[in-house]
């Protein structure tokens, strides 16, 4: 027993001494907190980075607060040791839950922002990535809005939009994955400084081809369109059409809004031999409520197929209006690309995607409408 | 002899749990890329074709060990080509054996650092790894099956865990099927075969199987279980990642994983890393045990204990000094691959053809 005792004394210390991991402890106390990440082009061909750091103080009645800090620099870990000489305490990005650039910024390559993202095993892949008409530091400097910090404020906004359909779902993660596909590409929720309202706003989705941004966009409402036309979300997105032109004074009679109920996409490609061109034939089948129609009521079966026809036809020549324009910047959004690699590679000359094979496409969309609901009135 | 009691005490579960969890090892975590590098889009098949493969191999060794029914290859081997070349052989196979526990632990060390624990001197975790191998190796058959027989539920928690993959699945990254040829298919499967390593065990471990099972039948479960969890890993990882992207990713499972975001709970990837250390102690214990085993035999000793400690220092030693950046890494990965097929293939079928030749077989 006396023996085992001796040891034991012995051999505690030792493990007292190897066994606390005291290497790799991060303490949170020595370290400042970036939520928000945005770069802007600076000066003499310098890029301006801002980072939006939490600050937890140490009384707890005070409330969390944000610290937003601009530096200028060449590269961006050069940025990096610019912040650390302006902040106390280090440097960490793992928490980070935004990152926007400047349009003029993601319109050349928006790679070398996001690599040492997958570099750094303890960066957060889960960020949302926006990119901005204007500047990104104005929009960080808004700092809060109402109650809700600048960060937590955009990406609620952000994660509002996905729930609506109006952008796809997005994170440093998925970007990376269309990044890196040659068939496919992406679109990217843009965002504008809103002077009236002093906040931020959606203003619509970025279209990129490959790793830039095109400097087109998609209207919201085109960006809802763009998502029934990629099967990615049909249902519970809203959409309001001009339907009408003869009210005058009234003009508000002239539109209906209809939320989808209920979606059906099939999409069939084939390959036209003789013009050597693929062809998309999209057949999408929608149900519909109707959550606003004021001109009329629609107890009569005729009057709902006739609007039904109406809304028809204004959903095919929006849906062309998308794709004109999806297929003019080269974005493949839909990421045929894929398709084709995936079930056409014998008619792909030398099995690979030429670069401009999404403008060569023919894409038909057909549409059919259902109203099923009218909801508390006809 | 004391271990010569220890013959014939697995029970079918035990030797299930032993055999798979040998198998599944470091390797998994690279594979999807490895195969994919070869193979691309059709790595899955490449994995399927090379659990086959291995199952020829395994069919060798079981003939040859069933020829041999309670003897290990240590006490075969001198037997069927002389003492002193049957010497050399299985000191050959005690070295392999302990330079698989010095891969293992150095891949693994590799990965930690880079994933986990960034400052820690390589030095801590090689003594605190192979300190945990140790301590279960220094054990008889017994003890150590018990251990594998409860760590068995950590291989099924493995699978549940790639359940969120799910959601991010594209199924056109694998498609059309046959578009790597099957040139480079087959080429796959030698990636393959890399990671599956564990079953050439078996020439030692086999005796220690109870006779009155069908012992081929557990050898067939744990190598098609294995084959079986392996496909799925790497036809998941595939079809998450874009065929551009995972050739610039390490480790993709693990890549995987920490994408993956819950409402409450982040970076799965290490709650995985925790799970999967079970996993590489497993295999670090048996090689380790084998090997100490062997040389236990040549050396005459009666307790094998002291010659794990033995081993374990050594290898502790010979990682001080190995290379340890990614490049040398893939040197040593190169070099053990290469020699493996030695020990897993060449020397069981000429010792299988010997004993044909001489009649030989153990009672």
């Amino acid at each position: 027993m006396k023996r085992l005792q001796r040891r034991l004394l012995l051999l505690i210390p030792v493990m007292l001494l190897t066994l606390t991991g005291c290497w790799d402890q991060q303490m949170l106390k020595e370290n400042r907190l970036i939520y928000g990440i945005g770069y802007d082009p600076g000066k003499d061909n310098k890029l301006r980075e801002t980072v939006v750091i939490r600050s937890v103080p140490k009384d707890p009645k005070a409330g969390i607060a944000n610290e937003i800090v601009s530096v200028n620099g060449t590269t961006i870990r050069e940025q990096r040791s610019l912040l650390n000489k302006r902040i106390s305490g280090d440097f960490a990005e793992g928490k980070a839950r935004m990152i926007l650039l400047s349009e003029d910024l993601a319109k050349i390559d928006i790679y070398p922002f996001l690599d040492s993202f997958y570099r750094d095993p303890r960066s957060p892949l889960g960020a949302k990535l926006g990119v901005v008409k204007g500047s990104v530091e104005e929009i960080y400097r808004i700092q809060q809005k109402e109650q809700t910090l600048i960060i937590e404020y955009i990406e609620e906004l952000l994660d509002n939009e996905e729930r609506n359909g109006t952008i796809p779902k997005q994170s440093i993660q998925t970007v990376c994955t269309q990044l890196f596909d040659e068939g496919r590409d992406f679109g990217l929720p843009l965002l504008r400084y809103d002077e009236e309202n002093e906040g931020v706003e959606l203003d619509g989705l970025a279209l990129f081809n490959k790793r830039s941004y095109t400097g087109e966009n998609l209207t919201g409402h085109q960006s809802k369109m763009m998502m029934i036309l990629a099967e990615e979300r049909g249902k519970n997105i809203e959409l309001t059409f001009k339907v009408d032109n003869q009210e005058k004074e009234n003009w508000l009679y002239n539109y209906v809004s209809v939320i989808i109920s209920d979606a059906d996409t099939k999409k069939n490609i084939t390959y036209d031999a003789s013009a050597g061109q693929f062809i998309v034939d999209l057949h999408i089948q929608l149900e519909v409520q109707i959550q606003e129609y004021a001109s009329d009521h629609l107890y009569k079966k005729e009057k709902a197929d006739e609007l039904e026809k109406v809304i028809k036809e204004r959903l095919y020549k929006d849906a062309d209006e998308v794709i004109t324009k999806l297929q003019e910047v080269n974005s493949d959004v839909f990421g045929y690309g894929r398709d084709l690699l995936a079930y056409h590679a014998k008619q792909l000359p030398e099995r690979e995607l030429h670069e401009d094979y999404f403008k060569k496409m023919k894409i038909n969309p057909t549409f059919q409408v259902t109203i099923t609901e009218t909801g508390g009135i006809y | 002899m004391k271990k010569m009691n220890n013959k014939g005490i697995l029970t079918w579960w035990a030797s299930f749990a032993i055999l798979v969890q040998v198998q599944i090892g470091i390797g998994i975590l690279s594979l999807p890329r490895d195969v994919h590098n070869i193979a691309e889009g059709d790595g899955w098949i490449s994995v399927l074709l090379a659990g086959l493969t291995i199952q020829l191999f395994v069919t060798v060794i079981w003939l040859l060990a069933t020829r041999f029914n309670s003897q290990t290859l240590y006490e075969f081997a001198p037997k069927l080509v002389g003492k002193y070349l049957g010497r050399l052989i299985n000191l050959a196979y005690s070295v392999y054996f302990l330079s698989m526990v010095f891969l293992t632990t150095l891949l693994f060390t590799d990965i930690l650092k880079r994933w986990v624990l960034f400052k820690t001197p390589h030095l801590v975790i090689y003594v605190l790894v192979i300190g945990v191998a140790y301590y279960l190796a220094k054990d008889n058959i017994k003890v150590i099956a018990r251990f594998y027989t409860f760590t068995a539920i950590f291989v099924i928690l493995l699978i549940f865990i790639l359940v969120p993959a799910l959601v991010s699945f594209d199924i056109r990254f694998v498609l059309p099927v046959g578009q790597a040829g099957m040139n480079n298919i087959v080429k796959g499967i030698e990636e393959v075969t890399n990671s599956m390593l564990g079953f050439e065990l078996l020439l030692v471990l086999f005796p220690f199987i109870d006779e009155r099972y069908r012992r081929y039948s557990i050898v067939l479960a744990a190598n098609g279980f294995v084959t079986i969890l392996y496909t799925l890993i790497v036809f998941i990882t595939i079809t998450v990642f874009s065929p551009a992207e995972i050739k610039l990713i390490p480790e993709p499972v693990l890549y995987m994983l920490k994408s993956f975001q819950f409402d409450l709970v982040e970076r799965i990837d290490l709650l995985f890393m925790s799970v999967w250390f079970v996993s590489i102690v497993t295999t670090l214990v048996m090689y380790l045990y084998v090997a100490s085993f062997g040389i236990t035999t040549i050396l005459k000793r009666k307790s094998h204990a002291q010659v794990v400690a033995w081993c374990a220092l050594l290898i502790i030693t010979v990682l001080f000094i190995a290379e340890k950046d990614i490049y040398g890494i893939d040197n040593y990965v190169q070099a053990l691959s290469n020699s493996s097929y030695l020990f897993i293939f060449v020397l069981p079928l000429i010792l299988l053809s010997l004993s044909f030749i001489r009649k030989e077989r153990g009672k």
